[in-house]
C-alpha cells in the first residue's frame, strides 16, 4: 500500500510540473517540402541547443516513422490552408534524444491567395506523453495484479453518498455491465436495493458498522463476509477499508475487496482432513485396543485352560476343561471374524453409491430376522414417506440397519411389547434415518462417550463383544456421515444416522 | 493357614472366572471365592456388607475392561466407600491389555496394590495371596 502511494505521488508531481511549467512554443516558417526559412529563438528547446535549422528540411528532423504523416500534413496545409488538424510526432534532437511535439501547420498566403510558405507551431508534449504512458503502464500492472490476486477496488464518497466500483470488483461480483454508482445514507447505511442482492441484511449491517468505525477512528480495518454474486455463485470476500480526509472532514472511504473463496475452501478442506485424520487415528487406537484386549482376552483364557489341563488327572475335570476350551476358542473365532469385517469396511475406499429404497432394505432385514421377530413377538414400523430413497452403498446401508435392528431385538425390556420403528426424514436438508426401540435403553450420562468404542458392552444379559456399534460407526463415518444416539434407562433407544454430512458441507 | 482369605474377582469374563476359581482350588489353601460380573454388582455387595468383616473380601481383583462401570470407574466409586469398610481391602487391577498406559495408570493410582497382566498364573495368584514371599 505504501509503495503504491509513493508511485502515485510521483506521477502526480510530474503532472503538476507539466501544468505549471509550460514549455515555450517553437515557430517555424518553411516551404511545402519542409525547407526551413525561419526558426524562432526558442527552437533550441525542442531541436537541441545550437542546432542549425536554416536551409535544412524539417522532415529530416522528424522520426522516420512519423515522416510520412508530416509530409501529408504539409501537403494538406498547402492545399487546404488552415483547416488541417494537428499531429503528434517525434522530433530527433541534435543530441540524439527524442521529443514528442504537437505540430500545427497553416498556410501563409499572398494577397491573391497563393500559398507562399507554411507556418508551423511546435509544442513540446514529451512530458505529457511519458506521463500518460506511465499511467497506462501502472494501470495495466495494477489491473493484472488485481486480477491475479482477485482484488477489486472501490471508493465511497461520503458527501454525495455514492459508491463506485472498479472493473475488477465488477468481475468478482459477476456484474457484467457498467452501472450507476450505489447509494448509501449519511450514516453509511447502504440504501441501495441492489446491494441487498449480494449480502444478507446482517452482513450489510456489519459492513456499515465497520465503515463507521473506520471513519471515527481513522484506522483501516478488514472484515470477511460470505456473499452471492449477480450470477448466484456463493463466494467469500475479504473487505479492506480506509478513510481519506480533506480540510473539512472525512471525504472518501477507499476499499479493496478480495475474493477469498479458494482460501476458504482450502481452509474447510483442511478442517475436513484434520477431522478425517482424527477419526482414522482414533480408529487406529481402537484397533490397537482390539488386538491388545479383545483378541488377547480369549487367547489368554485358552492358555490358562491348557495349563489347568496339564496337571489334571481326573477325567471329568478334563472333560469340563475341554468344554471351556471349546467355548473360548469359539469366542476367539467370532471376535476375529468381526474384527475382520470391521477392517474390511475400513479398508474399502470408494464403495459404489446407488439409490436405495429404505423400506425395501428394512423389509429385507425383517425377513432375515423373521424367526427372532416371531420368537420375541416384536413388531416393526416403517415410515419412509419423507425420504423414500437415499443414495448410499447398498451393502453398507444393509449392514448398518441390520446391526441396529438386531441390537434393538437383543436389548428388549422384559414385559414391554417390542416395537422397532425405522423412519427416514430430512434434517437441515440432509437425509437422516432413525432406528428407535422400546428396549432397556442406556444411561448415556454414564456410557455416552464410550458408546461407539470398540469392545464396549453395556448389558449383562447380552452376549455383546462390543464390535457391532463400532462397526456401524466405522461405516457411517467412513462415508462422511455421523451417528448419534438418544437413550435413557427403560426409555428405549434411538439411533440417528446422518448420511453424507461432510459431503454436503463442502463449499460449491 | 489359620485364617480364611476371601478373594473377590470383579470381571465379566466367565471363562476367566472359571479358570481362576479352579486355580484357587488347586492352591491348597483355605480360600473363599466371590465373583462379580461387573463393578456395579461388586459395589452393591461391598455397600451391603460394609460392616461385616467376615463377608468383606481381603483382596479384590478388578478387571479394567468391563461393561457398566469399567475398572477405573469402579475404583473411583470404591475410594469413597473405602473409609466405611470394616477392614482393609487390597486391590489388584488386572487386564488382558498389553497397553503400557493401563499399567502406568494402575501403578500411579492410589489404593492399587499392583497391576497384573492376564493370564494370571497359579504362581502369580500365590504371590497375590501372600502364600509365597
Amino acid at each position: 500500500m505504501a509503495a503504491f502511494q509513493h508511485r502515485t505521488t510521483e506521477v502526480a508531481k510530474g503532472l503538476d510540473h507539466f501544468l505549471t511549467d509550460q514549455p515555450l512554443e517553437v515557430i517555424l516558417l518553411h516551404g511545402p517540402s519542409g525547407t526551413i526559412h525561419f526558426a524562432s529563438h526558442t527552437a533550441g528547446s525542442i531541436f537541441g541547443e545550437g542546432a542549425t535549422l536554416s536551409k535544412s528540411s524539417l522532415l529530416d528532423r522528424i522520426h522516420e516513422n512519423d515522416r510520412e504523416r508530416v509530409h501529408t500534413l504539409f501537403t494538406d496545409a498547402t492545399l487546404h490552408g488552415d483547416r488541417v488538424p494537428p499531429v503528434t510526432v517525434r522530433i530527433l534532437r541534435s543530441d540524439g534524444e527524442i521529443r514528442w511535439v504537437v505540430l500545427f501547420t497553416v498556410a501563409v498566403k499572398d494577397s491573391v491567395g497563393k500559398v507562399i510558405e507554411l507556418h508551423s507551431t511546435l509544442r513540446d508534449v514529451t512530458q505529457q506523453i511519458v506521463l500518460r504512458e506511465r499511467l497506462v503502464e501502472r494501470e495495466t500492472l495494477a489491473h493484472m495484479t488485481n486480477v491475479l490476486a482477485k482484488v477489486g477496488g472501490w471508493y465511497a464518497e461520503i458527501d454525495s453518498g455514492r459508491l463506485y466500483w472498479s472493473d475488477e470488483l465488477r468481475q468478482i461480483y459477476e456484474v457484467d455491465e457498467q452501472h450507476a454508482p450505489f447509494e448509501f445514507g449519511s450514516d453509511l447505511t447502504p440504501t441501495d436495493d441492489r446491494l441487498a442482492a449480494f449480502f444478507t441484511p446482517e452482513d450489510l449491517a456489519r459492513m456499515r458498522a465497520v465503515a463507521q468505525q473506520v471513519v471515527a477512528s481513522n484506522e483501516p480495518q478488514t472484515l470477511e463476509l460470505p456473499m452471492t454474486t449477480a450470477k448466484g455463485h456463493k463466494r467469500y470476500v475479504r473487505i479492506f477499508m480506509s478513510v481519506s480526509f480533506d480540510g473539512v472532514g472525512p471525504k472518501r472511504i477507499y476499499g479493496a475487496t478480495q475474493d477469498i473463496t479458494e482460501i476458504k475452501q482450502r481452509e474447510s478442506e483442511l478442517t475436513r482432513l484434520v477431522r478425517e485424520l482424527t477419526i482414522q487415528n482414533d480408529r487406529l487406537e481402537e484397533f490397537g485396543h482390539l488386538v491388545s484386549h479383545q483378541l488377547r482376552a480369549p487367547a489368554t483364557n485358552i492358555a490358562s485352560i491348557v495349563s489347568l489341563l496339564d496337571d489334571t488327572t481326573d477325567a471329568d475335570e478334563a472333560r469340563s476343561l475341554v468344554g471351556k476350551l471349546g467355548e473360548a476358542a469359539e469366542l476367539l473365532r467370532r471376535t476375529l471374524d468381526e474384527a475382520g469385517n470391521a477392517i474390511r469396511v475400513h479398508r474399502t475406499v470408494a464403495p459404489e453409491v446407488e439409490p436405495i429404497y429404505v423400506r425395501d432394505v428394512v423389509l429385507g432385514i425383517k425377513t432375515q430376522l423373521a424367526q427372532t421377530f416371531e420368537d420375541l413377538g416384536a413388531s416393526l414400523e416403517i415410515d419412509t414417506d419423507e425420504v423414500p430413497v437415499v443414495h448410499y452403498p447398498r451393502v453398507y446401508l444393509e449392514t448398518v440397519l441390520r446391526h441396529l435392528i438386531s441390537n434393538a431385538l437383543r436389548f428388549a425390556q422384559q414385559g414391554t411389547p417390542i416395537i422397532i420403528s425405522v423412519r427416514s426424514m430430512l434434517h437441515e436438508g440432509l437425509p437422516v434415518i432413525e432406528v428407535s426401540d422400546t428396549g432397556v435403553g442406556i444411561d448415556l450420562s454414564k456410557h455416552g462417550n464410550r458408546m461407539f468404542r470398540l469392545g464396549t458392552t453395556f448389558h449383562r444379559q447380552a452376549s455383546g463383544r462390543g464390535l457391532g456399534l463400532f462397526m456401524v460407526r466405522t461405516i457411517v463415518e467412513s462415508l462422511g456421515g455421523e451417528i448419534d444416539v438418544e437413550s435413557a434407562p427403560n426409555q428405549g433407544t434411538t439411533f440417528r444416522l446422518s448420511l453424507h454430512r461432510y459431503r454436503a458441507e463442502e463449499a460449491e | 493357614m489359620s485364617k480364611q482369605l476371601t478373594i473377590a474377582l470383579v470381571d465379566d469374563d466367565r471363562i476367566y472366572q472359571f479358570t481362576t476359581e479352579r486355580m484357587l482350588q488347586r492352591l491348597d489353601a483355605d480360600i473363599r471365592f466371590l465373583w462379580f460380573k461387573d463393578g456395579e454388582e461388586a459395589l452393591g455387595y461391598l455397600q451391603d456388607h460394609a460392616l461385616d468383616d467376615q463377608a468383606l473380601p481381603d483382596i479384590l481383583i478388578v478387571d479394567i475392561n468391563m461393561p457398566f462401570l469399567d475398572g477405573w470407574q469402579f475404583l473411583d466409586a470404591f475410594r469413597s466407600l473405602r473409609p466405611d469398610l470394616a477392614k482393609p481391602v487390597d486391590i489388584y487391577m488386572v487386564s488382558s491389555s498389553t497397553d503400557d498406559r493401563d499399567m502406568q495408570r494402575a501403578r500411579s493410582t492410589e489404593g492399587v496394590r499392583d497391576y497384573v497382566e492376564k493370564p494370571i498364573t497359579r504362581e502369580k495368584l500365590a504371590v497375590i495371596l501372600g502364600l509365597h514371599d
